[in-house]
């Protein structure tokens, strides 16, 4: 961050192109577009900027909200209100409730869902519900462009696989039946220092009173998101009403599992997101 | 740095440091005094405005971030014709004329209006939810609200 003397520098690229370019030409300066996590926390008269900035407000490109049958693409700086007033009904009801979930309404006019995922220190709230959804980012340089799922954009200790120069431009959803769906996040804003909370994701499929699939992440105030699809697998399959016995011994190992990964948590917090699994798979509906 | 940008319709430029918030840009250099100094974190709303075309909080805004873009404030919207409809509406509904949410709460209810001409109870609630002073009860703004977008969908039919 800058101090008090030295100057800030701003880019405003007007295009894309331009905006590509500038990123190989400076790789160290930060992208901003609501820039509510480099603004988090700071009460001063004069914000506290890093030395230098690329404003993104210019491309029009980048916040793009388009849908087909089978997929929703989000450009990276739309603003997270934006994607709830133009794609209200067309966004997947656990993604819509995830969206609304991220911080007042002021903020979201702000936020964006880019900003979201690239957040380097921790897994914000949006980052379980694309990792269960299948989503993917789309990662563009000057001359090439990658898709990644955000079931590998980060590495085992959380860092986002994004390389020097490369911008997040895209994030696609696809759109699938699930016919359970569910987001809560319990706790404080991940907004501020040191804080904890719990998010859960939670998707399934019940065919014939059968739960086909089950999808869930957690999410705290550590990098890396906790998943285990062994954990889901042990379900999966199942006739519904799940028996209590088979909650409880889910909801033992997924205990057991959680406190042992790493993931920041506090006791009372771990609890709250137990009851909150509980209730989820006792009223799993039939069909 | 220098900022172009459009202010309540016209093109200004302004120097200044790029870390101001718009917030005190708008108060201090413009003398616009609509939007008021709350909490800083974009959270109580009294300091919203309009950034092309979207509702923010400019406490939550560096002025590098209105570089060619479009701000409007309850001073320039106070002069259209559809200011005219709300506060009418919130005159004969006895909406508090509140210094501090006031303009905030007439943005709110503008642009709900945009996207909703005929808003439901909760399509109100959820938008001025965003506006945090208690100085008028729910239940009033919402008559507010309904008598506003009621004169507006008026308006463009007399017309």
């Amino acid at each position: 961050m800058s101090d008090s003397s030295a100057p800030v520098q701003v880019h405003h690229p007007p295009s894309m192109m331009e905006l590509l370019i500038l990123c190989r030409q400076r790789p160290e300066a930060a992208l901003f577009s609501g820039g509510t996590w480099i603004l988090r926390s700071q009460r001063s008269r004069r914000f506290r900027l890093p030395e230098a900035l690329v404003s993104l407000r210019g491309i029009d490109e980048l916040r793009r909200i388009g849908r087909t049958e089978s997929r929703i693409d989000i450009g990276a700086a739309a603003s997270i209100q934006r994607i709830l007033t133009v794609a209200r009904t067309r966004l997947p009801r656990i993604l819509r409730e995830t969206l609304e979930s991220i911080a007042p309404q002021g903020i979201r006019s702000l936020a964006t869902l880019g900003g979201n995922v690239c957040v380097p220190e921790r897994s914000m709230t949006g980052f379980p519900t694309l990792h269960i959804l299948d989503a993917k980012l789309e990662f563009r340089r000057l001359g090439s462009s990658r898709w990644v799922p955000v079931t590998s954009s980060r590495d085992a200790s959380g860092t986002l696989l994004i390389q020097p120069g490369e911008v997040l431009t895209r994030i696609r959803i696809p759109l699938q039946p699930w016919n359970v769906q569910h987001f809560r996040r319990i706790g404080e804003t991940p907004f501020v220092e040191d804080s904890n909370y719990f998010s859960l994701a939670f998707v399934g499929r019940v065919q014939r009173r059968v739960l086909a699939d089950l999808r869930f992440a957690v999410a705290s105030a550590s990098p890396a998101i906790y998943r285990n699809r062994d954990l889901e697998n042990l379900l999966v399959g199942r006739r519904l009403p799940l028996p209590p016995r088979d909650v409880s011994l889910f909801l033992e190992t997924f205990d057991e599992d959680i406190a042992g990964s790493g993931t920041r948590l506090s006791g009372f917090l771990r609890s709250r997101g137990l009851a909150v699994l509980r209730r989820l798979l006792s009223n799993l509906p039939p069909d | 740095m220098r900022i172009p940008f459009t202010l309540n319709g016209r093109q200004v430029l302004v120097e200044s440091g790029p870390d101001r918030r718009l917030l005190h840009l708008l108060r201090e250099e413009f003398g616009l005094l609509g939007a008021k100094e709350g909490c800083l974190q974009g959270y109580c709303g009294f300091c919203l405005v309009i950034l092309n075309d979207e509702l923010v909080p400019s406490c939550m805004v560096p002025v590098f971030s209105v570089f060619q873009g479009r701000v409007v404030t309850i001073e320039g919207f106070r002069e259209t014709s559809d200011f005219r409809d709300i506060e009418h509406a919130f005159l004969a509904e006895e909406v508090a004329p509140c210094p501090s949410c006031g303009p905030a709460k007439v943005l709110t209810t503008h642009m709900l209006l945009k996207r909703f001409p005929n808003p439901t109870e909760k399509q109100i609630r959820r938008a001025l939810s965003r506006v945090s002073c208690r100085c008028t009860d729910v239940t009033t703004l919402v008559a507010g609200v309904k008598a506003a977008g009621a004169n507006r969908r008026l308006r463009s039919h007399v017309r």
